[in-house]
């Protein structure tokens, strides 16, 4: 196992490497920031002096070096448009996304895998259509327009939840963040459920196809033939099987989630690195473009690590050494 | 009475008055966040509206640009003209209660200039001083080396500072709140990146007390979150209300919109200067003269826009067409200057006199997500071209690219905004019109490097001029050759929609900034 | 004799699906006694393990069985409710699978599976439950059984998990065992293997046993009785010698022709002419009819289940000894 995870990590560093240079040269080639942050009012001197200062007028090679050597320090970079190192302004609202990706993530799990289960079940019963009818729902109607259709409906129609925006935190076990509250989890609930519809849709129709798969399978007939409870049958018998189709595609998922939830946040003003990686772009804040990627990337391969083991942990036939190599 | 008596009994009354000054909180959503807290850092106006709340200037801005005392009582220049002297505020103390004075003033104009890695500094404003005299604790002079006649105005966009905030003050420092020490209404209590910023009341602001007890500003950058917020009554104060939704929101009862006309005009870079411009070339395709340099082309293309169709139907009446660089009533504004006729006719005449009767094909180049319906307008005036015989096309992008390569002149006709920030016509002159001199400044944003000698000359005069009225003239004569010479085509001037509470009141500003000063409930 | 211990009349189970009805079991007659094998016979397709299923109420959707009677020890099978019905499977009803790859769940532990056989019936606590299992291993001569019940599935071979199967299936000491081809997928040596043993504990304890099979050479050294199964139907049944020296039904006969070991080495194999008919489309009539040798007129109607001799029963309107009789060219080659 430990052999496993260092493999892992050294692969990693060479996913990093590649996946930086590919965002410098690509960010690069796009253009100026400067030319979208300086006021219009600037003299040419002054437009020059910002460009200098940020050390734009350098070239590829040089910039790309500088960023090297900042990296082996330790340092992603300073934003050109907050000045703040890059990695503090993700790290200081990396919080809000991760809290927001790991309700959505439990919602879609609590709430895809026993409507998969259900719909894999009874299949002709009208529960198991509707069921999934609804994810067809899920997965097609745009994210954005179902963000402010829950917003329309419970902020401004029923005026049950906020609007937008993060609620109060809290710090437990050393963690800060607005689970611990109420009315932190009262402003969690609509942006969570809007992230986690088109996973729970995802993971409802490949829990159904699972289940369809594996309930025609002699060992299902052979446990039910053993006299085993239905229900044993069920979340035991077949539970286990379908969890790694469905561990695969929930930790992809979990990692486009937490990567790309900019749409959600942009809807709710939900303080997050997604908004933080948008606004990035649309000024060319290159330090924070490519930090973020960055660390995206090394948020994708523990993920990937994670679901590995957890692999071998659900199939017992699955040996690590075979995983990813 | 006296006028001590008066003050006392002022005093009295405002002691006694039935609670005016509400225990309320208010909170406003903005479209977007401010990029620091550090009010010398980052020139735009999400960030200085916002600054405008915490600090003071020595002289302030009001809603229509004019310019009010702020932390100076009185000024102007000396008899000699590269000398301005002002008279300071007395009896003003900052959030942490040390006093205001003339040091404060020479730390911060010390300090401008000298911010890290400013992506867009204040120093173009302090550039032209070259001493800050401390006359005594209430007086400042500042001097320049030639006389320079928008000392007012420029030094109106410089915020004042505490000297005690040390030699190294960082922008770390004042978004941590350790530094953000002003003399505003209200006082920096908590920011929240991306998420909010909330200030508190300053009880003992000198020009008395504000409204609002505790403001929260938080950015909501989608527009239809941000009026669904109003609506659901999360927020009591929206900027930057989208057209279409207005219609819909004035029939509401429980929101008020309130409208304002902005400093901002929307025009047309025309390439007046290539032998041969990029994107303009005869029907078909091959290469041609540049027609964009004879002027009477200019005046027909400017002459073949409908702006009041543009006004009306794509800007949905939220808009003011324009035939010049500001709106009426800005200082050095022309009075002559009326906005060209729709005249099509009028418009293949003199494409015909100018020797294209059978027209050219152009490119319209414009950004899609910078100014309100941009890329729509870019459009409309594209159709509005072809019904004068050209053969038009429409390229947009975003911000992030298309000024990066407009400023490179890779366009031929270019849409652009100007927002005049110092509130007067020098301003767009001497960036949008003067030929583009990058040694001594000029022209900076002229890009389609429209060049022509009596203007420049007319407003290096007026650069000269320290007389307002004199200067105003000269800044009307130079606007008035500019537009006969169609150095841009000006289309509209950008009305900006604020929306609130039922029971609140907005005051509209020119400059666009959406200010908890300008909320008032309304009795 | 006492009663049988199961007795299954006139079975039909049919599969309701989209492109018609799959008349999978369509009139299946059988009994077992207690201490016996009945071997039923019949090639792909005959329903058999069908009717092995319908026993146990494991038919799935869009299958049920729409008619007949199976009495088990005196109980209603069909009448009973899903709960007893529950009850009575693995404990006193107990069954073992063609495919022992498949039969044990690949990701959940031997002890796992075994002990949760025992616990679905009993009270028992789980020192105890594994004991009682790792004994049961003992017995389906599964060496080191400790270590095998922390095992799981994928590290056996496929004579190995047969046996656990087994051992799982004789967990309760069940009164009926229902075999569904359970040799087929193992090596003839191990098959050889299991088969002696299963004929061990079936006189032991005097359990009664259904051994469905394609293969007539194994039942026939293995079953007491026979019931040969075609086109879902039981077309023929009778003690194992009898039938085996002395077929009755024409399929019966074919059947046995067609074994290899009968035949001289070097000559042709020989087979039924024609193909087994599709459950989606049963002729009117006797199913075996067109290929039959012996078939008339009067075969367009289906023959009923009758004792054609004493002890032999079969569904046919010319039983080869009567055939016999009256058709010289058709005795027996």
């Amino acid at each position: 196992m430990t052999v496993f995870v260092i493999r892992r990590l050294l692969q990693s560093l060479l996913v990093m490497a590649v996946m930086s240079t590919l965002v410098f040269a690509g960010v690069f080639a796009i253009g100026n920031p400067i030319d979208i942050l300086i006021s219009p009012d600037a003299t040419q001197a002054e437009y020059e002096r910002a460009v200098r200062s940020l050390g734009l007028d350098l070239p590829l090679w040089e910039q790309y070096w500088r960023f090297l050597q900042n990296l082996a320090d330790g340092e992603l970079g300073i934003s050109f448009v907050h000045h703040e190192p890059a990695i503090e302004l993700i790290l200081q609202r990396m919080p809000a996304t991760l809290e927001l990706a790991a309700v959505a993530l439990l919602l879609s799990i609590t709430v895809g895998i026993p409507l998969g289960l259900w719909a894999g079940l009874k299949p002709d019963s009208l529960a198991g259509r509707s069921i999934m009818v609804g994810s067809i729902f899920g997965f097609s109607l745009p994210n954005f327009w179902q963000g402010l259709m829950l917003i329309m409906i419970f902020a401004v129609m029923l005026d049950l939840m906020p609007a937008g925006g993060r609620g109060e935190t809290a710090v437990f076990l050393g963690i800060e963040s607005s689970i611990w509250t109420l009315d932190g989890l009262w402003h969690l609930a609509l942006p969570a459920i809007n992230l986690a519809l088109f996973k729970t849709s995802l993971v409802i129709r490949l829990t159904r196809a699972s289940v369809r798969e594996v309930i025609g399978l002699d060992y299902v007939k052979f446990a039910r033939a053993k006299g085993l409870s239905e229900r044993r049958v069920v979340f035991v018998h077949v539970l286990k099987n379908i969890m790694i189709p469905v561990t695969t595609v929930i930790g992809l998922e979990l990692g486009v989630m937490i990567a790309f939830a900019v749409v959600t946040e942009t809807v709710f003003a939900w303080p997050g690195m997604g908004k933080l990686i948008i606004d990035s772009i649309f000024v060319l804040d290159r330090p924070v473009i490519v930090a973020y990627l960055t660390v995206i990337v090394v948020m994708f391969i523990i993920i990937n690590l994670v679901v590995d083991i957890l692999y071998s942990i659900f199939d017992p036939r699955v040996r690590l050494a075979d995983v990813g190599a | 009475m006296p006028r001590n008596a008066w003050a006392a009994a002022a005093v009295a009354a405002a002691m006694f008055a039935p609670a005016m000054a509400h225990a309320e909180d208010l909170t406003i959503a903005v479209a977007s966040e401010a990029t620091a807290m550090d009010p010398h850092y980052h020139n735009t106006g999400n960030n200085n509206q916002i600054m405008a709340q915490i600090y003071d200037r020595l002289i302030n801005q009001g809603p229509n640009q004019e310019l009010l005392p702020g932390l100076a009582e009185s000024w102007g220049p000396t008899d000699d003209p590269t000398v301005w002297e002002f008279r300071l505020r007395e009896g003003v103390t900052f959030h942490d209660g040390s006093p205001f004075t003339a040091e404060d003033v020479a730390y911060t104009i010390a300090r401008v200039p000298n911010v890290p890695n400013s992506p867009s500094s204040f120093a173009i404003y302090t550039a032209d001083i070259t001493e800050v005299e401390i006359v005594d604790d209430y007086t400042v002079r500042f001097h320049t080396a030639t006389p320079y006649p928008l000392m007012a105005n420029s030094l109106s966009t410089i915020y004042i500072v505490s000297a005690d905030i040390g030699e190294d003050a960082s922008t770390e420092c004042f978004n941590d709140g350790a530094c953000a020490i002003g003399t505003g209404p209200y006082r920096q209590v908590e920011y929240t990146p991306g998420d909010r910023i909330v200030l508190e009341a300053n009880a003992d602001y000198w020009d008395g007390a504000p409204i609002w007890d505790t403001v929260t500003i938080r950015p909501i950058s989608s527009p239809a979150a941000r009026v669904a917020a109003l609506l659901a009554g999360d927020v009591d104060v929206i900027a930057s209300v989208p057209t279409t939704d207005i219609a819909q929101l004035e029939d509401n009862d429980d929101v008020n919109l309130w409208q304002g006309i902005s400093n901002r005009v929307i025009y047309l870079h025309i390439d007046s200067d290539r032998e041969v411009s990029p994107h303009v070339t005869a029907i078909g395709g091959s290469e041609i003269e540049n027609p964009l340099r004879d002027v009477r082309v200019r005046r027909a293309l400017s002459m073949a826009i409908d702006r009041e169709a543009i006004v009306d139907d794509v800007m949905e009446g939220i808009a003011i067409p324009a035939g010049q660089l500001l709106p009426a009533g800005f200082f050095g504004v022309s009075d002559t200057i009326e906005v060209p006729d729709y005249d099509p006719d009028g418009a293949r005449a003199l494409l015909e006199e100018a020797g294209y009767g059978d027209g050219f094909a152009v490119t319209i180049h414009g950004p899609n997500d910078r100014y309100i319906n941009d890329a729509a307008v870019a459009q409309a005036i594209a159709q509005m071209w072809s019904r004068i015989g050209l053969e038009t096309s429409v390229e947009t992008m975003p911000r992030s690219v298309y000024f990066g390569r407009a400023s490179d002149l890779e366009f031929s006709v270019m849409l652009v905004g100007w927002g005049a920030g110092s509130g007067e016509a020098s301003s767009p002159l001497r960036s949008l019109i003067v030929t583009n001199d990058a040694d001594r400044g000029l022209g900076g944003a002229n890009r389609g490097r429209f060049s022509n000698a009596e203007v420049d000359a007319l407003v290096e005069e007026a650069m000269q001029t320290v007389d307002d009225d004199a200067r105003a003239a000269l800044l009307a004569h130079a606007t008035e050759i500019a537009m006969d010479q169609v150095a841009i085509i000006p289309t509209h001037f950008q009305v900006n929609t604020w929306g609130t509470r039922a029971d609140l009141e907005y005051e509209p500003r020119t400059d666009e900034y959406t200010l908890a000063t300008s909320v008032t409930p309304i009795e | 004799m006492a009663d049988p211990l199961l007795v299954v009349r006139d079975l039909r189970t049919h599969f309701f699906t989209r492109t018609g009805v799959v008349k999978a079991v369509d009139g299946a007659s059988f009994s077992v006694n207690r201490g016996e094998v009945l071997g039923i016979v019949g090639e792909s397709g005959s329903g058999k393990s069908i009717a092995g299923f319908s026993i146990m109420g494991l038919v799935d959707p869009p299958g049920r069985v729409v008619d007949g009677a199976m009495t088990f020890d005196g109980i209603d099978l069909r009448a009973l409710p899903d709960e007893e019905m529950r009850g009575l499977r693995g404990r006193r009803i107990a069954m073992v699978f063609q495919d022992p790859m498949m039969t044990l769940n690949p990701v959940l532990r031997i002890d796992t599976q075994m002990i949760e056989a025992l616990t679905a019936h009993i009270r028992i606590g789980k020192a105890d439950a594994r004991a009682r299992c790792r004994d049961a291993l003992g017995m389906v001569g599964i060496p080191a059984p400790e270590e095998r019940l922390s095992a799981y599935p994928h590290q056996f071979s496929g004579g190995m998990r047969q046996r656990v199967a087994i051992a799982i299936a004789l967990l309760h000491e069940p009164d009926l065992i229902i075999a569904d081809e359970p040799t087929t997928a193992l090596d003839v040596t191990i098959q050889a293997q299991i088969l002696y043993e299963v004929q061990n504990l079936v006189h032991t304890r005097d359990m009664a046993m259904l051994w469905i099979t394609h293969d007539l050479s194994v039942v026939a050294g293995l079953a007491d009785r026979i019931a040969v199964m075609y086109a879902g139907r039981v077309v023929e049944t009778g003690p194992t010698e009898e039938i085996v020296e002395r077929p009755l039904h024409p399929y019966t006969q074919g059947l046995i022709g067609s074994v290899p070991s009968r035949s001289k080495r070097g000559s042709k194999l020989r087979q039924i002419p024609g193909m087994a008919p599709s459950p989606l489309n049963l002729p009117e009539g006797c199913a075996f009819r067109p290929r039959c040798a012996y078939a008339t007129e009067r075969c367009g109607q289906s023959p009923a289940d009758r004792e054609l001799l004493p002890g032999r029963w079969g569904r046919c309107h010319h039983p080869l000894h009567l055939a016999a009789a009256g058709r010289p060219e058709l005795a027996k080659p």
